[in-house]
């Protein structure tokens, strides 16, 4: 490392001869250099004349020379001092900037609660519109006996299927394990601790699996679904498909909606089947009702139904993580910041649009006595 | 002529690939020097080890400057402009001297409008984001943003790549002007022609894993069949013939 070499700081002198002020600047007024004499720089004495000199150490760079004349326009100069070129095209320069607007914060919330308000309305209706032309193509596709991009298909269901079970069956067995002992917990007191499996049965089936399956697919691929498509429209690449006579629609997004249709329900099944697994070896654990036991008090707790109206819910929750993911993917406009952006909204929007449809129709199977 | 930069026996090796093989050269202080070379000849390789991105496999490059070398010495103009893209381009401009230069925030405001007035922008794209720039002012802005902090030596890949003629012998006179208003050293890494013929004071050719380095008149002397197409294909037929 070489040592620092002819490291002048920038400093000011101030010498007083006739009354009048004499300012001599020295050393390197460079950018890299320049903050610790800008405290000496800011207070202003009001003097009749002033002049200016430069001592042979001086240079500076563009800040430095900016600094210098925003100090010396507010003074009085002499007519002769010497003042190099680069600092005296910037005296009395100014740059204006947009005015801060200075609302107050009621008025800016009530600003921002409209602005929110009417954005969620338009963006129910295009992923309607989106949804629309989805189940439109995907009908065209069909009916036109065109083929699905079946190559396509079959390596999403891998990424999003197969791919996933590991993670999926993990969650549903530690699920279907913390329900059980929690039940089994509660039941107790009143001596009916074995019912802790129709409650796992119940649950599962109708309700958990199907919503956590959901929850951890929308976080999985729903936002792969919008970043891929989003780098892909940076890119230009959707235009390029367009271009090439294809329609985005059909090699990008019908493709994923129904690789997720067919791999979501099989997802389901496995986080069914891992969910009571391991509420099967908590009971055994618990109040040591043996596994043959444990599956006859299971399956006598549920019918044909309990199992359809859960899975019923699988596709369609499917059909809407697909749809949203996609949906925001296409979104991305401008820059890498977008594709944050709408990768965060859709997980958002997935999640939050599942859990409300799941409401709905639960509320409805319950009404319906299914 | 005094050195700035001092490559030393820089030798560069992917896999079996030889790219660099034993190349010294200096940059000289206050000049513009120009890299050329076919495609995969090692121009941007070379560049990340000179800014210091990368230290080279072997070989040394010795900066000469009052200070120990530190990437914010070399202002670097990317081949893309590489601005951040959630920051708009005052900010962007401002971050280095806000955060090394420890300059306040309203000088450091100012500065940044300087610069952007420097390499003719107008003063309103300062508060716009680099997603609403055209091809052109990115470059300028990515520009303003290498020139932050006043650096001794400036780099530059492509600097005219995707911009029309028009735009891009203007951003020639630019690079020019400022090179002679600041005082600094600039390096190129270029195909344009034009950018040689006009701003450039030497050039450094990559062929054959080597680099051949002088003025232009010397350069296009050289026989090699790479230089030969270079300099006298059609393409620069209209300056050498």
């Amino acid at each position: 490392m070489a040592p620092p070499v002819n490291r002048h700081n920038p400093s000011i002198r101030t010498i007083d001869a006739d009354a009048k002020k004499n300012f001599v600047f020295s050393g390197h007024w460079l950018t890299l250099t320049i903050s610790p004499i800008l405290p000496h720089l800011s207070k202003k004495e009001s003097v009749e004349s002033v002049s200016v000199n430069f001592d042979e150490t001086f240079q500076c760079d563009t800040a430095g020379a900016l600094v210098i004349a925003q100090f010396l326009s507010g003074l009085n100069l002499e007519k002769k001092s010497i003042i190099p070129d680069e600092i005296k095209s910037l005296i009395g320069k100014t740059f204006s900037y947009p005015e801060v607007s200075q609302s107050s914060a009621l008025e800016q919330s009530i600003e921002y609660i409209g602005h929110r308000s009417f954005e969620f309305l338009e963006t129910v209706q295009s992923i309607l519109a989106f949804l629309g032309e989805a189940v439109y193509r995907t009908y065209r596709t069909i009916k036109t006996s065109e083929t699905f991009r079946w190559t396509s298909i079959y390596a999403l269901i891998e990424t999003i299927g197969i791919q996933a079970i590991g993670i999926i069956s993990l969650i549903s067995l530690l699920i279907g394990a913390v329900l059980c002992f929690q039940g089994v917990r509660q039941l107790e007191k009143f001596g009916a601790a074995p019912f802790a499996i129709d409650f796992l049965a119940v649950s599962i089936l109708r309700e958990l699996s199907v919503l956590m399956t959901a929850i951890v697919v929308a976080g999985r691929s729903g936002s792969s679904f919008t970043a891929q498509i989003g780098t892909m429209k940076l890119n230009q690449e959707v235009d390029a498909i367009r271009m090439m006579g294809l329609n985005p629609f059909h090699v990008l997004v019908i493709p994923r909606i129904i690789a997720l249709i067919i791999a979501l329900p099989l997802l389901v099944l496995v986080s069914i089947i891992t969910a009571s697994l391991g509420g099967m070896l908590i009971i055994q654990a618990t109040i040591e009702i043996p596994y043959s036991e444990f599956w006859s008090i299971y399956q006598n707790a549920v019918q044909k139904t309990t199992f359809w109206t859960g899975m019923s819910k699988a596709p369609l929750f499917a059909m809407i993580i697909a749809v949203i993911g996609c949906y925001r993917g296409m979104q991305v406009k401008g820059s890498a910041e977008s594709v944050g952006l709408m990768t965060t909204r859709s997980v958002v929007e997935s999640i939050f649009a599942v859990i409300i449809c799941d409401a709905i129709m639960s509320i409805f199977f319950t009404a319906m006595d299914w | 002529m005094t050195a700035i930069v001092q490559i030393k026996n820089l030798s560069t090796q992917f896999g079996t690939q030889v790219v660099h093989d034993d190349l010294s050269f200096d940059v000289h202080r206050g000049e513009v020097l120009g890299i050329v070379g076919g495609s995969g000849s090692g121009k941007s390789v070379l560049m990340t080890y000179m800014i210091g991105l990368l230290s080279p496999q072997s070989g040394t490059i010795t900066y000469h400057l009052d200070r120990p070398f530190s990437p914010y010495l070399a202002g670097v103009l990317f081949q893309h402009g590489a601005l951040i893209s959630s920051l708009t381009v005052l900010e962007n401009i401002m971050i280095p001297l806000k955060e090394v230069a420890l300059i306040p925030d309203s000088l450091a405001r100012d500065i940044g409008m300087l610069k952007i007035e420097m390499v003719g922008l107008p003063l309103d794209s300062a508060f716009k984001h680099p997603s609403q720039l055209s091809g052109g002012m990115i470059k300028r802005a990515a520009l303003a943003r290498a020139l932050a902090l006043d650096p001794p030596i400036l780099y530059l890949d492509e600097p005219t790549s995707g911009l029309d003629p028009i735009s891009a012998a203007a951003f020639d006179r630019l690079i020019r002007h400022l090179q002679k208003q600041l005082k600094i050293t600039v390096v190129m890494i270029t195909h344009d022609l034009d950018s040689l013929v006009q701003i450039c004071d030497r050039i450094a050719v990559l062929v054959d894993k080597k680099v051949l380095i002088g003025s232009l008149d010397e350069i296009q002397k050289i026989e090699h069949p790479w230089i030969k197409d270079y300099f006298h294909g059609s393409r620069g037929e209209r300056y050498f013939r």
